[in-house]
C-alpha cells in the first residue's frame, strides 16, 4: 500500500482532466474487513476465537468479518483493546471502519484512551465501564 | 477499582484545566464531563454544588454561537407559548439560563436520564419488533414539532440526538438546527444537519421542510437495521420487506418520492409491524411439512455424523487407499482438509457447524427415546437457528439452489424458514396430537424413517466426486449437480425435503 504522499504525489503528477487513475486500486480506502482479517492473522486468532473473546453473537459476528455489516465504534474499540494495539493504531482502526477517532476530553472515550495506553485487558476495561453502571 | 480512582484522578484533573465555565457560574456549578466534543462546540455535563442536580452545558464558539443562540431563543419560545397545563404538549427540554458573550454563548438546560440510541446500538442489534417500536414513537414526537404553528422542522434527526431514557420514553434533544417553516422561502442558505444523516435538499437542493425530517427518521430507521447508513446494506440483512420499503421511501432524493407527512409515515409503520397472529392452513398440509421438515433434520443429523467420521479419518490414510477405491476424490479431500480446522470447531468453507452437531445428537437421542414432543421442539430450535446462521445463507446462493414450487422461486433458506414457521404454527397443535392420539406416533415414525431412507437411497456421489441425487433431475437440468465445495449436510437436508414433497404427491 502506497502512503499518503505518495498518493498526492501520483495526483499532482498527472493531467488536470483525467481523473481516471482514482478509480485505481491504490486509491481505495482499505476495507474494515480486510483490515480486521490482517489483524487477526497477525495475531494468529480464527475468527471463531475472535467473535467468543468479543463475546459476540455469531452470526452478528460473522457479518463483521465478512463486510456485510459495518462494526460499530465500540465494537472497533474493543478490538483495539483485545488486541493491544497502540492509541495511534487504533484511531487508524476507527478511521478505517469509518467511525470517529477517540476524543480524549469526552469522559466514555476517555475511558478507552485510559484503557489502550495503560494496556488493559478486555475484562478489566469491562470492568471499568461497569462501574459506571448509573452512568457517567 | 484502583482503576477506576486513577482514571478519575486524571480525568477531573483534565475537566478542570479546561475552565470553561463563565465567571457567573463558577461558585454555583461545577462541570464534570464532557460528553461532546467538536469543532466549535462542546457540550458538559454540571454539578450544581449545593444540591447535586445535574445539568446540561452547550457552549459554542464563533460561527457555531448562532445555532446555539437560534436553539435557545426557539426553546424560551416554545415554554413561553406552551399551554402549562397541557403535559403532552410540553417539551422535554427545559431551559434554564442563557448566556451570551458575543463570541460564546453557553445555554444552560435540564439533564435528561437516558441513553441515546447511538450509544445503544453500539453494543446492541435492534429487533425488528424494537424498531417498528422505536420508529412510531420517533415519529410521534416529530410529529409534535411539526404540528405547532408555524411548523417547526427539526433538520437534525440521527440516532445520536434521540435519547431513549429509561421508562422507555423518547426525546428529540439537540434542537440547534430547528427552522421554522418560512413559506415561499426557495432554498436553505446554510448548510446545517449531519453528513450522514441530512437530507440532499439541506445541501442546497430546495428548501427543508416537513420532509426533510421524514428523511432523518428513514436514515435512523436504516441505522437501526443495518447499524450504518448504506441503503445497499439492508438487503443484506434479513427481515420485513415491508420495513425495507418504508426505509427507502423515506430516504429517497426527491422529497415528492418521500412520504409526505410523518402522520403518513406512523400510518404505514402501524400497518406493516409484524403481526402476532397469521391465518392457519390446511392441516393435512401442515402435517406432512412437519414431517418431512422432522425427516429433513434428521438426516441432517445422519449426514453431519457420518460426515465427523469421514473427517475423523486423516488425509493420509485416505491417500494410501488411492486410486478409484475412495469415495473421495483430490478436489473432496481438499475440502475435508478445509472442514478440519480448530481443534474442536467444525468449519465447512468457514461456516461453523459445531453446535448444529451437537443438537443434532440430541434429536437423535430423543427420538431413540421415544421422547417424540422434546424431539420437536429441539427440531424446532435447530431450524431457528439454521435460519439465523447469516453463514448459512451465504454459503448457498448458488442458482442450483432454487427449485419451483407453486410457481415461486425459492431459495433454500426460503425453506428453512416456512420450515420453522411451520413447526412454530403446529408445535401446540402436534403436542396435543402426539399426547392424545398414541397409535399416530407409529405412523409418524414409519414415515420419518422411510423418508430418511429414501433420501439415502437416492443420493449417490459419480466419478468426479459430486454428489449427484437423481431425483433433483427432474427440477434441474441434467447436468450432475457439482456440490463439492458446499455444505453436505445442508444439501442434503434440501435433497430430503423434495424426496419429502415427491413421496407426498404420489401417496395423493
Amino acid at each position: 500500500m502506497k502512503n499518503t504522499r505518495e498518493l498526492i504525489n501520483r495526483i499532482k503528477n498527472r493531467n488536470r482532466k483525467d481523473v481516471s487513475f482514482l478509480e485505481d486500486e491504490e486509491f481505495d480506502c482499505p476495507k474494515i474487513q480486510y483490515y480486521l482479517a490482517d489483524i487477526l492473522r497477525s495475531h494468529e486468532m480464527s475468527g471463531v476465537e475472535y467473535i467468543t473473546k468479543m463475546n459476540l453473537e455469531r452470526s452478528y459476528g460473522y457479518q463483521m468479518l465478512n463486510g456485510r455489516r459495518k462494526p460499530t465504534r465500540e465494537l472497533l474499540v474493543r478490538t483495539a483493546i483485545l488486541f493491544r494495539l497502540n492509541l495511534e493504531d487504533a484511531q487508524r482502526l476507527l478511521k478505517i471502519g469509518n467511525r470517529e477517532v477517540l476524543y480524549p476530553r469526552v469522559k466514555k472515550d476517555a475511558i478507552a484512551i485510559f484503557s489502550i495506553e495503560k494496556g488493559l485487558s478486555l475484562s478489566e476495561y469491562q470492568e471499568l465501564i461497569d462501574a459506571y453502571e448509573e452512568g457517567i | 477499582m484502583r482503576m477506576k480512582r486513577e482514571f478519575e484522578e486524571a480525568y477531573e484533573k483534565m475537566i478542570k484545566s479546561d475552565e470553561i465555565l463563565p465567571k457567573e457560574w463558577q461558585d454555583v456549578y461545577e462541570a464534570t464531563v464532557c460528553l461532546k466534543d467538536s469543532q466549535g462546540k462542546r457540550t458538559y455535563l454540571l454539578k450544581n454544588k449545593t444540591d447535586g442536580k445535574k445539568y446540561v452545558l452547550k457552549l459554542a464558539m464563533k460561527e457555531e454561537a448562532a445555532h446555539l443562540r437560534e436553539e435557545g431563543r426557539v426553546l424560551q419560545e416554545f415554554q413561553k407559548t406552551e399551554n402549562k397545563d397541557d403535559l403532552a404538549e410540553k417539551t422535554e427540554i427545559r431551559i434554564k439560563e442563557l448566556i451570551d458573550c458575543g463570541e460564546t454563548v453557553y445555554l444552560l438546560r435540564n439533564y435528561i436520564e437516558g441513553n441515546s440510541l447511538a450509544e445503544i446500538g453500539e453494543m446492541h442489534s435492534f429487533s425488528e419488533e424494537e424498531i417498528f417500536h422505536i420508529g412510531i414513537l420517533l415519529c410521534r414526537s416529530v410529529m409534535k414539532l411539526h404540528q405547532r404553528k408555524p411548523p417547526v422542522i427539526h433538520r437534525d434527526i440521527k440516532p445520536e440526538n434521540i435519547i431513549i431514557k429509561k421508562d422507555g420514553s423518547l426525546v428529540l434533544i439537540d434542537l440547534e438546527t430547528v427552522r421554522v417553516y418560512k413559506k415561499g422561502k426557495r432554498e436553505d442558505t446554510y448548510f446545517v444537519g449531519t453528513r450522514q444523516t441530512a437530507a440532499p435538499e439541506q445541501y442546497g437542493f430546495g428548501q427543508s421542510d416537513e420532509r426533510t425530517d421524514i428523511y432523518g427518521i428513514g436514515r435512523t430507521l436504516l441505522y437501526m437495521k443495518t447499524g450504518d447508513y448504506l441503503l445497499e446494506d439492508m438487503e443484506k440483512v434479513s427481515g420485513n420487506r415491508r420495513l425495507n420499503n418504508i426505509i427507502r421511501k423515506c430516504c429517497s432524493f426527491d422529497p415528492d418520492s418521500r412520504f409526505d407527512s410523518v402522520e403518513k409515515l406512523v400510518y404505514e409503520l402501524q400497518k406493516c409491524q409484524p403481526a402476532v397472529k397469521r391465518e392457519k392452513r390446511s392441516l393435512k398440509r401442515l402435517t406432512v411439512m412437519i414431517v418431512i421438515l422432522c425427516a429433513a433434520v434428521v438426516v441432517l443429523s445422519l449426514q453431519v455424523v457420518s460426515l465427523r467420521k469421514e473427517m475423523s479419518v486423516p488425509a493420509a490414510a485416505e491417500e494410501e487407499q488411492g486410486n478409484g477405491e475412495s469415495r473421495l476424490t483430490g478436489t473432496q479431500a481438499q475440502t475435508s482438509e478445509d472442514v478440519i480446522n480448530n481443534k474442536d470447531r467444525i468449519l465447512i468453507n468457514g461456516w461453523d457447524v459445531t453446535d448444529y452437531d451437537l443438537l443434532v445428537e440430541q434429536i437423535v437421542d430423543s427420538c431413540e427415546q421415544k421422547d417424540y414432543q422434546l424431539m420437536t421442539k429441539q427440531c424446532s430450535q435447530l431450524i431457528t437457528e439454521l435460519y439465523e446462521d447469516e453463514m448459512l445463507r451465504q454459503v448457498e446462493t448458488e442458482d442450483t439452489w432454487y427449485y419451483a414450487a407453486d410457481d415461486e422461486r425459492w431459495e433454500p433458506y426460503h425453506i428453512v424458514r416456512l420450515g420453522y414457521e411451520k413447526v412454530a404454527d403446529t408445535l401446540a397443535y402436534h403436542d396435543g396430537m402426539l399426547e392424545a392420539e398414541v397409535n399416530n406416533l407409529e405412523e409418524y415414525k414409519y414415515y420419518i424413517a422411510s423418508t430418511i431412507r429414501n433420501a439415502i437411497e437416492t443420493t449417490e456421489i459419480d466419478k468426479e466426486g459430486n454428489i449427484v441425487h437423481t431425483l433433483l433431475y427432474q427440477y434441474e437440468s441434467k447436468e450432475s449437480v457439482d456440490r463439492v465445495d458446499i455444505d453436505h449436510s445442508i444439501y442434503e437436508l434440501m435433497s430430503a425435503i423434495i424426496v419429502g414433497i415427491e413421496s407426498y404427491q404420489t401417496e395423493n
